[in-house]
C-alpha cells in the first residue's frame, strides 16, 4: 500500500481512490501544506458499483477544477493556459513548502478522454516543476505531489 | 330570184285569193286615186280582171311590193311574235333569198326562241353566207361558262379568242387590247371579224393556240412572279401580282412583276453581299469545329446557294439568315469552348482536368440542340464547361492565394498551431478604459527592457514563466508569459491580461485569459 512517501514531487502518482481516501488522506499534515483536490464526477457513489468509465472530459475538468479554486461564474475555465494559470495562481496564492495536487477519479477520463487527461497530467507536472523551482517567476519553492486517484487496476492500491 | 311567170302567177293568185280573204279587220284594198269602199273607184279594177287574164299577177305583184313595205316595218316590232303572218313572211324571206342580210335579219336572233325550229335555220343561213362567223360559237344561246364567264358578242368573243384581249368588255377590252400594242377600233373590229369570218377554220386553230398562250402565260407569269415573290407574301407588290395574274390582268401583273424584280434585284445583291462577306465563317463553320453542327446544315447551305442562283430572293433571305446565326453562334461557341481549354490547362487540381476532359468530350458529340441550351447549365453545354472551369480555376486562385496569405501569416506568426488565424493589434488601437492601454505598454517596455513593471497583483505574477501552448491558439515554438496590471474590476486576483513571447520575439496579448472568457485567445501585438 502506497503512503505519502512515495507521492514524490514533481511526478504523477496514481493511487486507488479508497485508498487516497482512507489511508494517504487522513495522514496530509494540516499546516504547511498546500491541497487542492479536484474531484470529477464519476456519476456514481464512490463504492464503485455505479461507476462509469470515460464519462468526464475535459470541459468537465475544467469545472470541476474552477469548483475547486472557487472561481466566480465569470471567470471559468475553458482552455490548457487558462486551467493552468488559475492553479498557478491558487498556488502562488496559498504558498507552502509542501503541496498535493489531487485529481480524484481521473479514472472518469479514461477511455474517450484519455489524451485529456494525459495532458493534464502534463500541466500538472510542468506546475510541478515550476513552483518547484524550474520557474524564476514562483515567489517560493514548492514540493508539490500530483496525485491521480480512481478505481480499478491502473490504480493501485 | 328569179321566178318563171307561170308558176309565179298560179302561185301569186292563190296568193291574191288569200289576200282578198284576210280577216275583216284588216283594211279593204282600195284602186289607185279612189277612196277605199266606194265602188266607182273599184270599178275599173273589177273590169280590168274580167278583161284582162294577167290582171290578177299584177295585182299580185302590187301586193307582195305593198307586204315588203310590211316586212320593213316588222321589225320595228309592229309585228306580234305570236301573230300567224309571222311564219308566213319567216317562210316568204327564207325561200326568197331576201332575209340573207339586213338589219331585219340581224334582229331575228334575238325574238326568236333558243328551241325555235326556225333559229337553225337561220344560223345554218348565217354562217352560210359568212356574215355570222363569230355565232358559230353559240351567240346569245351560248353557255356562258364555256368562255369563263365572259361576254360572247362577236367581236369580242373574236378578240378573246384570237388571243388580242383578255376580257372582252368593250372600252376593257380595247384599253387592254392597246397595253398590248393592238390597236383595235369599231373598224378594226369589222375588219377582223370578216377575215375571220372567211376563215373559221383559222379562227378555230387560233383560239386553241390562244388558250395555250394564255395558259403558258399564266403559267409564265406565276412561274415569274413566283421565282421573284418567293413563297412568302413580304410586300404589297406581290399580293398585287397575284390578284392581277388571277384575273389574267397582264398588264397591272406586268408592271407589278417589274416593281417585284427590282425588289427581288436589291434583295437579292443584299443577300449576295451577306453571303459573300460571310463565306470565310461559313467555311469556318464547316469544318474544324471542336462540335457537331446542326445536321441539315450543308444542305441549308447547298439550298440557299441555288436559291440564290434562282433568285429567289426570299428564300435566299430566309436560309441566309439561319445560316449565319448557326455561323454566328458556331464561332463564339469555338472561341469559348478553346477559352475553356486554355483555361483548363492552367488547373492543378488533376480531378478537376479529368472531369473537365471528359465534358469536353461530351461536349464534342453533343447534339447541336444540346448546345444551343447555352443559357442553362446542363452538362455538356459551353455555360456549363465555363461555369466549372471558371469554379476550379476559382478554387485554384483561391487556393493559391490564400496559400499566399497563409504563408505571409505564417511568417509573421499569425497561424495558429491548430490552423486559425491570429489577429494583429496596435498599443494604440487598445482601449484606454480601465488602463488597458497604459497597462499593455508598460508590460511591453518591460519586455524591452527586461524589467518587471509592478503589479497591483504583484504576488505570484508570471514574468518570463514557460507558456506551454497546450491549446494550440499560438503558433508552434516556445514562449514565456508575462502578466499585465489587471483591469480593475477583475473578479480574480491576477486578472486576464497577459503578455506571451515567442521566442522569435513575437508578442502576444490576450485580455480573455487565453480565450477563458471569450474570443480571441490571443492577438499579435508587436
Amino acid at each position: 500500500m502506497p503512503t505519502l512517501d512515495d507521492l514524490s514531487p514533481g511526478q504523477v502518482s496514481l493511487v486507488d481512490e479508497i485508498t487516497w481516501e482512507a489511508d494517504l488522506l487522513p495522514e496530509l499534515p494540516e499546516t504547511e501544506c498546500y491541497l487542492l483536490q479536484i474531484v470529477l464526477d464519476h456519476g456514481g457513489a464512490g463504492d464503485g458499483t455505479s461507476e462509469r468509465v470515460g464519462t468526464a472530459n475535459r470541459e468537465a475538468l475544467f469545472a470541476a477544477t474552477a469548483a475547486a479554486l472557487n472561481l466566480p461564474d465569470s471567470s471559468p475555465i475553458r482552455k490548457w493556459a487558462g486551467f493552468q494559470d488559475r492553479l498557478w495562481g491558487d498556488l502562488a496564492e496559498r504558498l507552502a513548502p509542501r503541496g498535493y495536487l489531487v485529481l480524484r477519479r481521473a479514472d472518469a477520463m479514461l477511455g474517450g478522454s484519455l489524451a485529456d487527461l494525459l495532458t493534464a497530467a502534463s500541466v500538472f507536472d510542468e506546475l510541478a516543476r515550476a513552483v518547484g523551482g524550474g520557474s524564476d517567476s514562483f515567489p517560493e519553492e514548492m514540493a508539490l505531489s500530483v496525485v491521480f486517484t480512481g478505481v480499478g487496476p491502473d490504480f493501485p492500491r | 330570184m328569179p321566178h318563171p311567170q307561170k308558176t309565179r302567177r298560179t302561185r301569186s293568185r292563190t296568193r291574191a285569193v288569200r289576200a282578198t280573204e284576210r280577216s275583216p279587220a284588216e283594211p279593204p284594198v282600195a284602186a289607185e286615186g279612189a277612196p277605199a269602199g266606194m265602188l266607182p273607184v273599184a270599178a275599173p279594177v273589177i273590169r280590168r280582171a274580167i278583161l284582162d287574164p294577167a290582171y290578177e299577177d299584177d295585182v299580185y305583184d302590187i301586193e307582195e311590193g305593198k307586204r315588203r313595205a310590211k316586212v320593213a316595218d316588222m321589225q320595228g316590232g309592229r309585228i306580234k311574235a305570236d301573230d300567224p303572218r309571222r311564219s308566213a313572211l319567216t317562210e316568204h324571206l327564207l325561200g326568197s333569198g331576201r332575209a340573207s342580210g339586213g338589219k331585219a335579219v340581224q334582229a331575228e336572233p334575238g325574238r326568236i326562241g333558243a328551241k325555235d325550229a326556225r333559229k337553225s335555220m337561220l344560223t345554218e343561213h348565217l354562217q352560210g353566207t359568212g356574215r355570222a362567223t363569230g355565232l358559230q360559237f353559240g351567240g346569245h344561246d351560248l353557255p356562258t361558262q364555256a368562255l369563263g364567264g365572259e361576254r360572247t358578242a362577236p367581236i369580242s368573243k373574236h378578240l378573246v379568242e384570237s388571243g388580242r384581249v383578255n376580257i372582252a368588255f368593250g372600252a376593257q377590252a380595247t384599253k387592254e387590247a392597246q397595253g398590248l400594242g393592238t390597236q383595235v377600233t369599231g373598224g378594226d373590229h369589222s375588219k377582223i371579224d370578216a377575215v375571220a369570218g372567211k376563215h373559221p377554220e383559222q379562227v378555230d386553230a387560233k383560239v386553241e393556240v390562244a388558250k395555250e398562250i394564255e395558259k403558258d402565260r399564266t403559267k409564265k407569269y406565276l412561274a415569274e412572279g413566283r421565282r421573284y415573290a418567293g413563297t412568302e407574301r413580304e410586300s404589297a407588290e406581290v399580293s398585287q401580282f397575284d390578284v392581277a395574274v388571277a384575273r389574267q390582268d397582264w398588264v397591272s401583273a406586268l408592271k407589278l412583276l417589274e416593281q417585284i424584280k427590282t425588289v427581288a434585284k436589291d434583295k437579292l445583291e443584299s443577300a449576295n453581299n451577306a453571303f459573300t462577306a460571310r463565306k470565310s465563317d461559313m467555311s469556318t463553320a464547316m469544318g474544324g469545329l471542336p462540335y457537331r453542327l446542326p445536321a441539315n446544315f450543308r444542305d441549308m447551305g447547298k439550298a440557299m446557294v441555288a436559291a440564290h442562283l434562282n433568285k429567289e430572293w426570299l428564300t435566299v433571305g430566309a436560309l441566309l439568315k439561319d445560316l449565319q446565326r448557326i455561323v454566328d453562334l458556331s464561332l463564339d461557341f469555338k472561341a469559348r469552348i478553346e477559352a475553356v481549354k486554355k483555361q483548363a490547362e492552367g488547373l492543378t487540381n488533376p480531378t478537376q482536368q479529368k472531369n473537365l476532359e471528359g465534358w469536353i468530350k461530351d461536349y464534342e458529340t453533343m447534339p447541336w440542340a444540346t448546345l444551343e441550351k447555352n443559357s442553362s447549365y446542363e452538362k455538356g453545354t459551353v455555360a456549363f464547361l465555363e461555369d466549372r472551369v471558371n469554379r476550379y480555376s476559382g478554387d485554384a486562385a483561391k487556393a493559391e492565394a490564400a496559400e499566399k496569405l497563409h504563408q505571409e501569416r505564417v511568417t509573421k506568426g499569425l497561424i495558429s498551431e491548430k490552423g486559425g488565424v491570429i489577429g494583429e493589434k496596435k498599443v494604440d488601437d487598445l482601449s484606454t478604459t480601465n488602463g488597458e492601454k497604459a497597462a499593455v505598454q508598460a508590460a511591453l517596455d518591460g519586455l524591452d527592457t527586461n524589467t518587471a513593471p509592478a503589479l497591483t497583483h504583484n504576488n505570484g505574477k508570471k514574468w518570463g514563466a514557460s507558456f506551454g501552448n497546450k491549446d494550440g491558439d499560438l503558433p508552434s515554438g516556445t514562449y514565456q508569459e508575462y502578466y499585465v496590471e489587471k483591469d480593475p474590476a477583475s473578479n480574480t486576483y491576477h486578472g486576464n491580461r497577459r503578455l506571451v513571447k515567442s521566442s522569435k520575439g513575437k508578442v502576444y496579448y490576450t485580455w480573455t485569459h487565453y480565450g477563458d472568457n471569450g474570443k480571441p485567445a490571443f492577438v499579435r501585438i508587436r
